[in-house]
């Protein structure tokens, strides 16, 4: 079977669902254009690819977008780059967790790492560790670690 | 992604399919992770999709296949009513072996029926159908059928060992005994050897109790292999058939087939040092 429609049919649900998002997200003034939104969806294509997994449906964008939105750290300005950030680093940690982890609860740590002990740095989030994406989701920072760091 | 057979359809039914396949697909997916308690999960790796695509092929398959006008998800219900038969089936078969198993067994035997018995209580027949019992380790001396996937490869198990029950039911208990007592520790399957020592009374007409051979059936057995002719082993299997006297017909079969493997070992041993090796005593 050729695989080529299944793909097109990934694109085009997970396009579908990350636009529904847009009026939802103006009364946060967080807009992604068509472009953004074409190129987050690439840029998913690529991060599946590369962690040897696959998706159906919306994905996991919209589920980001639900729970970061709300963040004071995203604006505008950084919305759909962080959400670049957020999606790579979703999948890395999921890959690296066996899947032991839920979508939500994986999400639900990022959250409690990006709005806390990384002040909104996405970049920290494609840097750090599924051990140390816990440890800090359960206990903050910690500064015994800081040398380890190479980013901090 | 290659095993559903959609490339015979018109490209509009391929089409159809393929669509109903990508939202059947994260049905599953939804479904597998909750059957799993693994809580939601949008993503899977790429290897379980695979396995689950090949899952959806097999049962559909099972239902008659894919077809143009053919609602997949029909087809994939219909194919699990199947399947949820199948499993049943494999469940009485697997009582049927157990309560007939013979009180004497290798470890390698206890062990299998063990691993099927964990087989059927894991099996997955919603997003794994097509996994058999992989792990399973149990020589049958009758060739398995090619490409049998799932279910049906733990059937075919179950029925050689079924048969295999029947074989040594039809040993008298005494003898059966005496044979298992003087099977070596590691043998695996034992009811080759079974057949063989069977094989091996037949040619010297002296009925199968005792089973095991002495030293005078070695001496006697290398001077008929001497002067045998094909015609002397066949005759031999003819007269081990006549006196395990099985009633059934997948029975009969098995050791019509098993018998034409073992006779060119025996008949290859003419000698009394190699016969020695070959029948247990």
């Amino acid at each position: 079977m050729n695989d080529l429609p299944i793909r097109q049919m990934q694109i085009c649900a997970a396009k579908d669902e990350i636009r529904s998002l847009n009026t939802l997200n103006q009364r946060y003034g967080l807009t992604l254009t068509e472009a953004d939104i074409s190129e987050l969806v690439e840029l998913r294509g690529e991060a599946l690819r590369s962690t040897g997994r696959v998706e159906f449906g919306g994905g996991i964008l919209p589920k980001l977008i639900r729970a970061f939105c709300k963040s004071p750290y995203v604006d505008r300005y950084n919305y759909a780059a962080t959400l670049g950030d957020l999606q790579d680093a979703f999948y890395y940690f999921k890959n690296e967790s066996e899947d032991r982890f839920s979508d939500d609860e994986l999400i639900e740590f990022m959250e409690k790492v990006f709005n806390g002990t990384a002040h909104g740095a996405s970049e920290v989030l494609t840097t750090i560790s599924l051990e140390e994406l816990c440890r800090w989701a359960r206990n903050g920072f910690d500064d015994r670690y800081a040398d380890e760091e190479a980013f901090w | 992604m290659n095993k559903l057979p959609v490339n015979s359809l018109p490209p509009e039914a391929q089409q159809r399919t393929l669509r109903q396949l990508y939202a059947l697909m994260e049905k599953q997916v939804r479904s597998y992770t909750r059957h799993r308690h693994m809580g939601e999960h949008s993503s899977i790796p790429a290897e379980l999709a695979r396995d689950m695509i090949e899952s959806i092929s097999y049962t559909v398959g099972l239902a008659g296949g894919v077809a143009p006008g053919r609602d997949l998800e029909e087809a994939l219900r219909l194919g699990q009513a199947i399947l949820d038969a199948r499993l049943q089936k494999a469940k009485d078969m697997l009582e049927l072996v157990s309560a007939t198993a013979p009180r004497w067994q290798t470890e390698c035997r206890w062990e299998a029926l063990g691993y099927l018995r964990r087989y059927l209580a894991n099996y997955d027949p919603a997003h794994l159908a097509h996994k058999g019992p992989e792990g399973l380790f149990y020589p049958v001396p009758v060739p398995r059928p090619e490409g049998i996937q799932g279910m049906d490869c733990c059937n075919f198990y179950l029925q050689a060992m079924w048969i295999e029950n029947q074989i040594m039911d039809a040993v008298p208990e005494e003898a059966l005994g005496e044979f298992f007592r003087r099977l070596p520790v590691d043998t695996l399957n034992p009811c080759e050897p079974l057949l063989t020592n069977g094989l091996g009374k037949a040619l010297l007409k002296t009925g199968i109790d005792p089973l095991v051979f002495t030293p005078e059936d070695h001496r006697r057995i290398g001077a008929i292999m001497a002067q045998s002719t094909e015609k002397t082993l066949q005759d031999a299997a003819e007269r081990l058939a006549r006196w395990l006297d099985l009633k059934n017909e997948p029975a009969r079969a098995y050791v019509e087939a098993v018998i034409p493997r073992l006779t060119p070992w025996i008949g290859g041993e003419n000698h009394t040092q190699g016969l020695e090796n070959l029948f247990i005593s």
